[in-house]
């Protein structure tokens, strides 16, 4: 049975759910994809991203709010009205699907690094909040202790 | 005129009291918005535990507004603000506004419900 994947009133489609071929999973708050309508190149970039990893890592990174439906406003979010905006979670050593912040004994430091790493050298990211200092290429902003949020670039 | 001095003083006074008034009442009303208690990161909200429960408000509208012009200025080249996104934050973001293109005004605050910590409300 063929599944057609949602797409709101801007032609934004939700990133793939239950996504089996390695890279990533999905969490956010509404869940069942309703946070995750993405522009079509911030759609690019996560896939591309997410397939570089399978390489590297057996452990799926998580892929978290983006925009919802229409853009409409986002609740405890500035921002992700665009579908430019994406939370990725700190990588976890135990390879839980669940969150952890730069201070806990399960944050993985090193695969963190590199997953932000393949971002950046997409050459499509504008620019990356995390708050572990340590990690090249990011900017300090309140509250990214256990999430990076990656601004994507436009009509690269 | 030694006669319509006091009367002057008097008409100063309830002229000033009437303003004084006028100008409490606009910076008095009732707001909207709505919040979620919770553990863990705002970004990435849990459920709330015994041990730790945090709560996040957002408040929208007329409130909102009048939060947003007594903090200013904007905080330029942050959390993606641009001329359609304005923001302003007090306090390393524990008091963030912003207003939209489209005259959207919210604001956020947060405490952390068991040390009465505030701890802001809003992520980018």
């Amino acid at each position: 049975m063929t599944t057609l994947t949602p797409k709101d009133a801007r032609g934004f489609f939700m990133l793939p759910q239950g996504y089996e071929g390695g890279g990533y999973y999905v969490y956010g708050t509404p869940d069942h994809g309703a946070a995750q309508y993405a522009h079509p190149d911030m759609m690019t970039l996560i896939m591309s991203v997410a397939s570089r990893w399978q390489y590297a890592d057996m452990r799926k990174f998580g892929i978290g709010n983006l925009s919802l439906a229409g853009g409409t406003k986002f609740p405890k979010h500035e921002t992700h009205r665009s579908g430019l905006e994406v939370d990725v979670r700190a990588i976890r050593k135990d390879g839980k699907q669940s969150p952890c912040n730069r201070y806990h004994a399960q944050y993985d430091y090193d695969a963190t690094k590199r997953l932000i790493t393949l971002f950046i050298m997409s050459g499509r990211v504008k620019n990356i909040l995390f708050n572990d200092l340590h990690v090249p290429g990011v900017s300090y902003y309140t509250d990214h202790d256990d999430h990076f949020h990656v601004s994507a670039l436009r009509g690269i | 005129m030694r006669l319509f001095k006091p009367f002057i003083r008097l008409a100063s006074l309830a002229l000033f009291g009437v303003v004084s008034m006028s100008s409490l009442a606009q910076m008095e009303g009732i707001f909207t918005g709505n919040y979620i208690i919770y553990s863990g990161g705002i970004g990435d909200p849990q459920k709330p535990i015994s041990n730790e429960k945090k709560i996040a408000i957002e408040i929208d509208g007329k409130a909102a507004k009048e939060i947003f012009n007594a903090i200013g200025p904007d905080v330029p080249d942050v959390c993606g603000a641009t001329a359609d996104l304005r923001i302003r934050k007090k306090n390393d973001g524990a008091l963030s506004c912003s207003r939209s293109l489209k005259g959207e005004y919210r604001c956020h605050i947060g405490f952390d419900l068991q040390s009465g910590k505030s701890i802001g409300g809003v992520v980018c």
